[in-house]
């Protein structure tokens, strides 16, 4: 972006190329963080559900589901999830995690982020570049 | 030579043809195809030879034994090697991938800007896959043991040859490619037989349901008929636990933590090319590691069921075949302790209920070698476990052997003493550190404390209480120094090789549950070792100075989407 969307005049010293890209990675720097939340956010709800699945149902929780028969099944249901349960939960884990993380990957591609940020910053104002100026365009 | 012998040498010399057919076609001429393939291996395939990788000998020969021996208790090796995974693929292996080195000590040496903490780090990595290689080796004596009836060491010997052969001339990139090969070996070695027997029990083909399935032409479920089984003749009920509860989640907790700081394995998510493929080869891993996962426990009841059925007031002279061969090389042992001329296989509860003293033992590591002679199956299918058990055997020793000879000509020599190493050189002390590791780990391995199982159960225990935590606070927890990485990973592996090491070298006739700290045994030892490692690790970074400005530059770099760092 050659154009400073700054309305503030430049202090001595500094040029407009400078400002935008002190602006740009305060921008990216912002992004960063937020996908550091999210990527944690994620990370913590499944490992929750990986800790409930096996420390819990596979083995604190085991004798007493042990009373019950997974439906259709000769398997009681503690033995079930110790042996077979946890297992598929597992993979299901991961595959939910790699889909997860390549949609937070691709809403905080630097060039998404800095697209949403000057959409944000100049609802009105003509838009610096030609790339989301007009949509039409890009088809 | 008997049918046996003669399928079991033809499967196994088609495979290995085929495994080191690869291995010449990919030779690496590069140290980075040596180390890593050149991060050109598509996620697939990386994902399938990191499942063969990491299925080992244990994996293959000892955990569905382990299990059949452990009734529900078994599932601490199911949920621990599977949902280390998880850890590994949701904590570790993006950030690694993102960082970009080639080893875990790269990582370490780097993240704590020190040749102390790469140094420890080294030593660590190079202890760990030492102690799985022995287990390997063991577990390839005893399958060329039993099948070329040759001693075990001289098994051991042949298995040296091979495992040399490939890993030490073809490096990562041939061993990525074989491996690929070994894991369909292996699967459908495993499969086979459990198809098989499961459709001779409940006339289901998919042994994960067979299992939870009523017998054919019966209401009673298989489960069921073993719960009684083994009730009757004074074992706890198949379904039931037997550990006490802080132990079986101190060893399944050792066990995923371990697997999420093999280096061995973390290596592997450098092969890809980009930070989703390393996510992407981490689902598929667990995918195909599930697959023979979810079969092992449905062979542990099988086998079992059978081995319960058919020892039951038997007389010598009519058991069956299989019994007789083992027997032969001691991995079974009957001693006629009530003179009656039967043999006796009775549980911890025999005395309770008036049985016999039990006369039996069964070493776990013979029940999925032995499984398809004792469900009367077809000659081939015995040759193909074999064959089967080889490949988990040579591929993970082929990955932790180069762990070790890059941890040895990489990190040791290059990074610590001599930095302008040539590549030439450093490849060739790669392969010389491999084929030292290959000589002292067979040799040990002819006398290893413990089975195959519990070898390889000792090396997550320390791969825990060593790794886990560094990697884990170095990622995220940007405070996290150099000081508190060096003191976490020595106090972690002190304190967890002691207290294996007294137990079972030392002084293991008082290896039982009242001598154990807090009921937990040598093998879950490592839960607590990772806990101290993370206490001196948090205390330590907290009382020395913060770590410098670019280092909290490199965490903020690992953590970022993938589009900025590659």
């Amino acid at each position: 972006m050659s154009n400073p969307s700054t309305p503030h005049s430049p202090p001595s010293g500094l040029s407009d190329a400078d400002l935008a890209e002190a602006e740009a990675e305060e921008i990216a720097h912002r992004a960063a963080s937020a996908y550091w939340r999210k990527n944690l956010q994620a990370v913590a709800i499944l490992l929750t559900i990986w800790a409930a699945v096996s420390f819990g149902c596979g083995i604190l929780l085991a004798d007493w589901l042990n009373q019950f028969r997974l439906p259709g099944t000769h398997f009681p249901l503690g033995f079930w999830f110790a042996q077979q349960g946890s297992m598929y939960v597992f993979v299901v884990l991961i595959l939910i995690y790699v889909r997860w993380m390549s949609h937070l990957d691709r809403n905080y591609h630097p060039r998404e982020v800095l697209k949403s940020a000057l959409e944000e910053a100049e609802p009105s104002t003509t838009p610096p570049t030609g790339d989301d100026a007009n949509p039409a365009a890009n088809i | 030579m008997n049918e046996i012998q003669v399928w079991t040498l033809a499967i196994v010399f088609c495979t290995f043809l085929l495994y080191i057919g690869i291995a010449i076609w990919s030779r690496a001429s590069t140290t980075g195809e040596f180390y890593i393939a050149g991060k050109g291996v598509p996620a697939i395939s990386n994902g399938m030879a990191t499942a063969a990788d990491w299925m080992s000998a244990a994996s293959f020969i000892s955990m569905a034994g382990l299990i059949a021996f452990s009734g529900r208790d078994g599932a601490r090796y199911l949920m621990g090697w599977t949902g280390g995974y998880v850890l590994l693929a949701l904590l570790l292996a993006p950030y690694l991938r993102r960082f970009g080195k080639f080893t875990v000590p790269d990582f370490v040496g780097d993240r704590y800007y020190s040749t102390t903490a790469r140094l420890v780090a080294v030593l660590c990595a190079l202890f760990i896959s030492f102690t799985y290689v022995v287990g390997q080796m063991g577990g390839v004596g005893i399958v060329f043991a039993r099948f070329l009836e040759i001693e075990p060491w001289q098994g051991v010997v042949v298995g040296m040859f091979i495992v040399f052969f490939y890993a030490v001339l073809g490096g990562m990139k041939g061993i990525t490619y074989t491996q690929v090969a070994q894991y369909c070996v292996l699967i459908f070695a495993f499969m086979v037989p459990a198809i098989f027997i499961s459709i001779q029990f409940t006339g289901i083909p998919f042994p994960q349901l067979g299992f939870g399935a009523a017998l054919t032409g019966t209401e009673l479920g298989l489960l069921e008929k073993l719960d009684g089984l083994s009730e009757e003749l004074g074992f706890t009920r198949y379904t039931d636990g037997s550990l006490g509860t802080v132990d079986m989640v101190c060893i399944t907790a050792a066990l995923m933590l371990g697997t999420a700081g093999l280096p061995h394995v973390i290596v592997r998510f450098y092969t890809v090319k980009k930070v989703s493929d390393a996510r992407l080869s981490a689902f598929y891993a667990l995918l195909f590691i599930a697959i023979l996962y979810t079969t092992a426990p449905a062979v542990a009841a099988f086998a079992r069921t059978n081995l319960l059925d058919q020892t039951r007031d038997l007389a010598p002279e009519q058991a069956p075949d299989w019994f007789k061969t083992w027997e032969g090389i001691k991995l079974i042992q009957w001693e006629d302790k009530n003179e009656d001329g039967l043999i006796q296989y009775t549980g911890p509860h025999a005395a309770e209920l008036g049985l016999p003293e039990n006369e039996l033992t069964v070493s776990p590591d013979i029940m999925v070698l032995a499984n398809p002679e004792i469900a009367g199956l077809p000659d081939w299918v015995v040759g193909l476990v074999a064959a089967g058990a080889l490949a988990a055997a040579l591929s993970t020793a082929a990955g932790l052997l180069l762990v070790i000879s890059t941890a040895f000509a990489h990190d040791l020599v290059k990074k610590v003493f001599v930095p302008d190493l040539t590549e030439k050189t450093e490849l060739f002390l790669a392969r010389i550190g491999a084929g030292a590791a290959v000589i002292v780990a067979g040799w040990i391995s002819l006398d290893p404390p413990g089975f195959v199982g519990e070898v390889v159960a000792f090396a997550f225990g320390l791969a825990a209480a060593s790794f886990f935590p560094v990697i884990l606070l170095g990622i995220f927890w940007k405070r996290m120094n150099r000081e508190g990485a060096i003191a976490g990973m020595i106090t972690g592996i002190l304190f967890t090789g002691t207290y294996i090491i007294y137990f079972k070298i030392i002084a293991p006739e008082l290896n039982t549950t009242e001598n154990w700290w807090f009921g937990i045994s040598p093998e879950g030892i490592g839960t607590i070792g990772m806990l101290v490692n993370f206490t001196f690790a948090i205390l330590v970074s907290l009382i020395t100075p913060p770590p410098p400005k670019h280092i909290l530059k490199l965490v903020d770099r690992v953590r970022l989407p993938q589009t900025h760092g590659g």
